[in-house]
């Protein structure tokens, strides 16, 4: 018991600081390498869904009409599909015949899964500002919830043009979103 | 975090002995909280899933029918904390559980009804409660090349050589614990990798009773994708499996032998060539242990997969189709653990899995293909479509309920609409799996499922989900009823605020052994959510819902009926 408490003390402290977001390096729908560090300065949404998941599908559409209506103000979505691989073949189509726009990602190793979201529940999302902070994480989408988020992205944007934030994520190799 | 701590404590302090008694409302503490945190470039994510549940059983010992002493209350915790600094990162998965009123004083005499702790699995704790560090993880990534210590997921291609995932659909969490290399660039990704299959021993969703220790059986394997190759991608693995039969950590090495199992293979993606997006894979695999020869005396297997799709105005064709000889026989020695090393495409509609169907996913000589159109009517907001499935399932082992070699057709048809506030998703299917020959019939099923959400007030939504089926068998030598059965929901629901769910089960499939709290067949439950804000929801289920079969990501386990009272809190913050 004396471990236990001593682990509280050991967490708790720090739970009330805040949070960079961690980079992360993973394959796009045409095998290109996206990278959440080359979205340094801008607001970006990253969505944890799957094919399976009616909720997902749900959101998706209004994400891509924020994606749409934010991305000259500097805001993005990193769709991050956790289908497993022997579904593979579903998520390309269902994005395309979506005309769904913004980058959507593989991960194949659930690496940046473990490392965001190890609860079960989908879809799940992680807002980063532009400082490169996690502003905020968000499970489930419920008809409604777009305008809550639409209005906390709008506020992260407000908070500086791109090009004066000092992004807390590190630098790495980057390369072109195909989406 | 702190309430799971001091729930933990009064445990520990105050085990529960003697007559066990229902409780009237039984003491929930919980929180699941993501904590983001960061100092001197430090990032700490603690996750932290606690659930309280009372299982209700009617079993009664036959001196004392008034008394309900097989009751019992279980707690469950999982805990994951990972840590970043610069380059480096670690991660940890601790899970616990405890049972409460699992024993009774008969005659004076305690009796422990229910063992949280099998033989097999080693504890230094008392019996009631078991904490077992299951994930323990630490990486370096230095920039192209990343090292990792300890657990990992990994996957191969399609998943047909080696796919060690989270399944938390159907509560399955298994890992690779090890080393793990991998490089990347622009052009290439390589992984290589070792180490033992560490099954997660405390379960989220199912009982936690008699934990088993950990077979860990030793798994080697290296994959190399080459991307940019004009529109096409190509990659190759090999992977090791050496199976163990005892427990512990010791067995994988002093067992260690010739490989178990090989498999090797190559997979492709063309990405548009000829307008159509593709994908192939194929891979042969070698047995070398001598109780994963088949009983024809083959020692070898081969899979071939495929996809194809083309876009056409604003339609999709899908085509899928694969041809697996053997390939199921990797998994066989992981059968009692419940979790695979292996997953094909099945190319199976997941939410209509029979256990009868279940033979054919996981069939070890079956071919078939699938063509599916989905039309863009509305791309993102509305989309009908259309599936056809076509196998023939050669295998007839000791899984499967057929005894003569047959062929399924598979047909279904969906909708997916999403006119702003109004969202539904409708299948309706209908698969006969035909068995060769006039002495066998032919089994029929019949299903559908749904999920309709609508507004009914400002901020109100009524959702409308469920699924249900129709079975009727054809001949066999077990001679199952026909039956028809159904899960089913209607909730309430205030934007993400709260809601309030009525769940009705419904089945008269004599292979459910549940029983309903309304009548045999029929259950009913009623489940109240509460998220007071993004980074909490609390819930708390009073009821019973039936046992049932459930498959997803491949993998398929039977679900126990719950009955009694349950409460959680999920959340992120």
């Amino acid at each position: 018991m004396r471990h236990l408490l001593a682990l509280a003390a050991l967490v708790l402290p720090l739970s009330a600081m805040a949070d960079p977001a961690s980079d992360f390096s993973l394959r796009d729908l045409n095998g290109d390498t996206v990278t959440l560090s080359q979205h340094a300065g801008q607001v970006v949404l990253i969505d944890f869904w799957a094919t399976w998941c009616g909720p997902c599908k749900q959101e998706l559409p209004h994400l891509q009409e924020m994606y749409t209506e934010l991305g000259d103000q500097g805001f993005t979505v990193l769709a991050v599909s956790t289908d497993d691989a022997r579904d593979k073949a579903k998520v390309k189509p269902f994005i395309r015949r979506s005309q769904f726009s913004f980058p959507v990602l593989y991960d194949t190793q659930s690496d940046v899964l473990t490392a965001y979201n190890p609860g079960k529940t989908l879809p799940f999302a992680v807002l980063v500002g532009r400082d490169g902070e996690v502003a905020s994480l968000h499970s489930g989408y419920n008809p409604g919830d777009e305008v809550a988020l639409r209005a906390e992205i709008e506020e992260l944007l407000a908070h500086g043009a791109p090009s004066q934030a000092a992004p807390a994520v590190e630098t790495a190799p980057t390369a072109a979103p195909a989406e | 975090m702190v309430i799971w701590l001091l729930v933990a404590s009064a445990l520990a302090a105050d085990p529960v002995v003697g007559v066990a008694q229902p409780v009237d409302e039984p003491v929930v503490a919980a929180t699941a909280s993501p904590q983001e945190s960061s100092g001197n470039g430090v990032s700490v994510a603690v996750t932290n899933d606690f659930e309280f549940r009372y299982w209700v059983r009617d079993q009664r010992v036959p001196s004392f029918p008034d008394r309900a002493v097989f009751n019992y209350m279980e707690q469950v915790n999982r805990t994951n904390i990972s840590i970043g600094k610069g380059k480096w990162s670690a991660w940890a998965q601790i899970d616990q559980v405890a049972l409460f009123a699992n024993r009774y004083r008969l005659d004076g005499e305690l009796v422990n009804e229910r063992e949280l702790v099998g033989p097999s699995a080693y504890t230094p704790l008392p019996n009631f409660l078991y904490i077992n560090p299951e994930k323990l993880s630490a990486s370096f990534d230095g920039g192209n090349v990343e090292v990792t210590l300890g657990d990992f997921y990994a996957t191969f291609g399609n998943g047909v050589a080696l796919s060690v995932n989270r399944n938390p659909q159907v509560d399955i969490d298994s890992s690779i614990q090890g080393a793990r290399v991998t490089y990347s660039s622009d052009l290439w990704d390589v992984v290589a990798l070792v180490g033992q299959l560490n099954r997660q021993q405390v379960f989220q969703d199912n009982p936690n009773l008699d934990i088993m220790g950990d077979r860990r059986h030793l798994v080697a394997g290296v994959r190399a994708d080459r991307y940019g190759l004009g529109p096409a991608a190509v990659g190759a693995h090999a992977v090791m499996v050496d199976y163990v039969q005892d427990t512990g950590f010791g067995p994988s090495f002093s067992q260690l032998g010739g490989p178990d199992a090989v498999v090797a293979g190559a997979s492709t993606e063309l990405y548009g060539v000829g307008g159509i997006d593709w994908l192939a894979e194929a891979d042969a695999f070698y047995y070398g242990a001598g109780d994963l020869i088949t009983p024809n005396g083959d020692d070898w297997g081969y899979a071939a997969y495929a996809s194809a799709t083309a876009y056409v105005g604003p339609t999709t064709w899908q085509f899928e189709g694969k041809r697996y000889l053997n390939t199921e026989t990797v998994n066989g020695p992981l059968g009692d653990e419940q979790y695979e090393l292996a997953i094909a495409p099945t190319l199976e509609y997941d939410l209509a899995i029979t256990e009868d169907s279940s033979g054919a996913v996981n069939s070890d000589d079956i071919a078939g293909g699938r063509l599916r159109v989905d039309w863009a009517a509305d791309p993102g907001r509305l989309t009908p479509y259309a599936s056809l499935g076509i196998f023939r399932d050669w295998d007839t082992g000791p899984l499967h309920f057929n005894t003569v070699p047959e062929t399924i057709v598979h047909p279904f048809v969906g909708i997916e609409w999403f006119p702003g506030e109004t969202a539904a998703i409708v299948n309706v299917g209908y698969r006969s799996d035909i068995r060769d020959g006039n002495d066998s019939g032919t089994d029929r099923q019949l299903y559908t499922d749904l999920d309709i959400k609508f507004p009914i007030g400002k901020h109100l939504h009524l959702d409308v989900a469920g699924q249900g089926e129709w079975f009727r068998w054809g001949v066999n030598p077990l001679q199952q009823e026909d039956y028809v059965e159904f899960t089913s929901s209607i909730s309430a629901l205030h934007g993400s605020d709260w809601a309030i769910i009525w769940y009705t089960d419904f089945t008269n499939n004599p292979l459910v052994s549940s029983k309903g709290n309304i009548s045999e067949a029929l259950y009913g439950a009623l489940e109240v959510q509460v998220k007071p804000s993004d980074a909490l929801t609390l819930k708390l289920f009073g009821g019973s819902q039936k046992e049932g079969l459930r498959c997803a990501g491949g993998q398929c386990r039977v679900l126990p009926g719950f009955s009694g009272i349950r409460a959680a809190a999920v959340g992120s913050f």
